[in-house]
């Protein structure tokens, strides 16, 4: 196999006394769709914030295709190849679907310190623009201010904006969490969509998507990784299954 | 094309407003009132420095409580300059070379550059802080200035100092008061017509993405932090022009010109005029000024009148007196919501 394009060793996080990451190793391969599950309060979200840059971790050191990226700022990252959606999404509220989108596309184009000419009128930006969002369905929602769209579209959104930069690696935190049936559907349609064409690293509660779309998934536990294999060696796997021992979360 | 017939209503009053402007010399002149064209001049001249405020504050989010000190330094920049040509002395007793001038070609410039100056450097740690801390941070700076010219005795100390005259340009005769508000007037409407350029520009956009999220600016591959210095150095030059004007309007300069206080009322300006709307800070200025003045005819109490005004105003328009005028015409903010 490849050289992974992500990968930890021995991250570990603490908050105060709380030990929320505890020295992970963690592999992610270029173009496969990696689920990283456990339990509430595993150390998910701490650990894709260690990931993105957003916490700086106590131990451990991160290498993202082929850079040491310790210690790099969050835009840094953003620039190397990494994009994220959150758990809550983070979209620019008063812009509307268009803009938000425009601003991703201009973020990985050129520099940002142009004071005169509109981004709305060069084609340059106009033009991936109207591709994403016709790519992630919003192509009727353009105009509409992004925090009046729903909430399923929010997330839509969301991914839109972080596939602007092409990224090598696509962060996403729980793109399921809270969307129905449909919208789920279409979320897990995008997702496999985009498999292949760059490494994903997917936080999930629905394991019935996860299991669907995952080639690897990673089981974390108190901040600890138990397992990584494919879908069927972590049903099988007994620590796994303890771990999951009384919660509602069968596998 | 549709669009644009439909923003004709906007535009029209938009041009009414700055003909008004234009013919308002004229107006006073008919009406006996020519004593009110040096408060008209004040008013372009806040306008200037509350759309300044604007860029950061509506525009950038950042709630900065010393924009006084940037006009404190534009003006003391003119009566600094204008003291030593009088006096042929040089500026610092170490650089012999460093005349005084009443150029405004060099002076007003200069002011600029110094203005920003402090800005960069008071920028650099300000904008390291958010939210309260930065309100707190930005009005320690500015009192800081304030406290440094009351105790400069060779530049009037807190009685501040006059001048003997404006500063001079080339082909424009700024002693002239109706000339110097039609000066003021082109200033303002440059400035404005700059500005819109601006925050419709790609560093415009990132700028307003920071003050909405900048977690997300970050994750895009943005580093907010250099947006916000930058337009908090511009809005400190454009700041530092409206007090070289405002000195030699009123051809006197005094540390109340920074106090805090004045911060506020640049505040108030473009609250009350409509944040984050281009022309919002000038309605807030002219607003401001001109109650002040007639309400100050009535009674000496005229805060009282005035308090209250804002507080109604801030309760039911939310985006300012702008938003009143503006958004339910075709084209508007409200008339975009229900069409």
């Amino acid at each position: 196999m490849a050289d992974p394009i992500l990968s930890s060793a021995r991250l570990a996080k603490a908050f105060g006394g709380l030990v929320v990451c505890d020295g992970v190793e963690l592999g992610v391969y270029p173009g496969e769709i990696h689920a990283l599950i456990g339990p509430n309060g595993a150390g998910k979200t701490t650990l894709l914030n260690l990931i993105t840059g957003l916490l700086t971790p106590d131990a451990g050191t991160l290498v993202f295709r082929g850079r040491d990226i310790t210690n790099m700022s969050v835009p840094a990252r953003a620039r190397l190849g990494m994009a994220r959606s959150f758990q809550v999404s983070s979209l620019f509220p008063s812009f509307t679907v268009r803009e938000n989108i425009e601003l991703a596309v201009q973020a990985c184009q050129g520099s940002s310190y142009a004071f005169w000419r509109r981004p709305d009128r060069d084609a340059a930006i106009t033009g991936p623009a109207n591709q994403l969002l016709q790519r992630v369905g919003l192509g009727e929602l353009a105009q509409r201010k992004a925090g009046e769209i729903g909430h399923g579209e929010q997330r839509q959104l969301e991914i839109g904006m972080a596939l602007a930069s092409r990224p090598a690696l696509l962060v996403l935190d729980e793109p399921m969490a809270g969307l129905g049936p449909a919208s789920a559907r279409a979320m897990a349609h995008l997702i496999q969509q985009l498999q292949g064409n760059m490494a994903i690293l997917l936080v999930e509660h629905d394991m019935d998507a996860v299991f669907a779309l995952a080639d690897r998934i990673s089981v974390l536990v108190q901040g600890r990784i138990i397992a990584t294999g494919k879908g069927r060696e972590i049903r099988e796997n007994e620590m796994v299954q303890e771990a999951y021992l009384g919660t509602q979360c069968s596998l | 094309m549709k669009a644009f017939v439909s923003m004709r209503p906007r535009l029209l009053l938009s041009v009414a407003g700055v003909c008004l402007l234009v013919v308002l010399p004229r107006l006073l002149e008919l009406t006996g009132q020519e004593y009110l064209l040096s408060l008209a001049t004040r008013a372009l001249i806040y306008s200037l420095a509350a759309a300044s405020l604007n860029l950061i504050l509506g525009y950038g989010g950042m709630v900065s409580l010393g924009h006084a000190a940037f006009m404190g330094i534009g003006a003391y920049t003119v009566a600094i300059l204008a003291h030593h040509s009088y006096e042929s002395t040089p500026v610092l007793a170490f650089l012999p070379f460093l005349q005084g001038t009443e150029q405004a070609l060099i002076v007003w410039p200069l002011a600029m550059l110094l203005s920003a100056l402090f800005a960069l450097l008071t920028g650099l740690i300000a904008l390291r802080t958010r939210g309260m801390h930065f309100i707190m941070i930005t009005l320690a700076f500015a009192q800081m200035l304030f406290f440094l010219f009351t105790s400069l005795d060779t530049y009037g100390g807190s009685d501040g100092m006059s001048l003997y005259g404006r500063n001079t340009l080339p082909g424009i005769d700024l002693g002239n008061d109706t000339l110097l508000y039609y000066f003021c007037l082109t200033v303002l409407v440059l400035f404005l017509f700059f500005m819109q350029r601006l925050v419709r520009s790609r560093f415009g956009r990132v700028l307003e993405a920071s003050r909405e999220n900048e977690i997300r600016v970050q994750v895009l591959g943005l580093a907010p932090f250099g947006f916000k210095l930058t337009s908090y150095c511009l809005a400190g030059a454009a700041a530092g022009l409206a007090g070289a004007l405002l000195a030699n309007q009123g051809e006197f300069v005094s540390p109340g010109m920074l106090h805090w206080t004045r911060s506020g009322e640049i505040m108030v300006m473009v609250i009350l005029g409509g944040m984050a709307r281009l022309t919002g800070p000038v309605i807030g200025a002219f607003v401001l000024l001109f109650l002040e003045e007639y309400l100050a005819m009535f009674t000496e109490h005229w805060m009282i009148l005035l308090g209250p005004f804002l507080i109604v105003v801030v309760l039911f328009a939310r985006g300012g007196i702008h938003s009143l005028l503006f958004d339910r015409l075709p084209g508007g903010r409200r008339a975009q919501h229900n069409g």
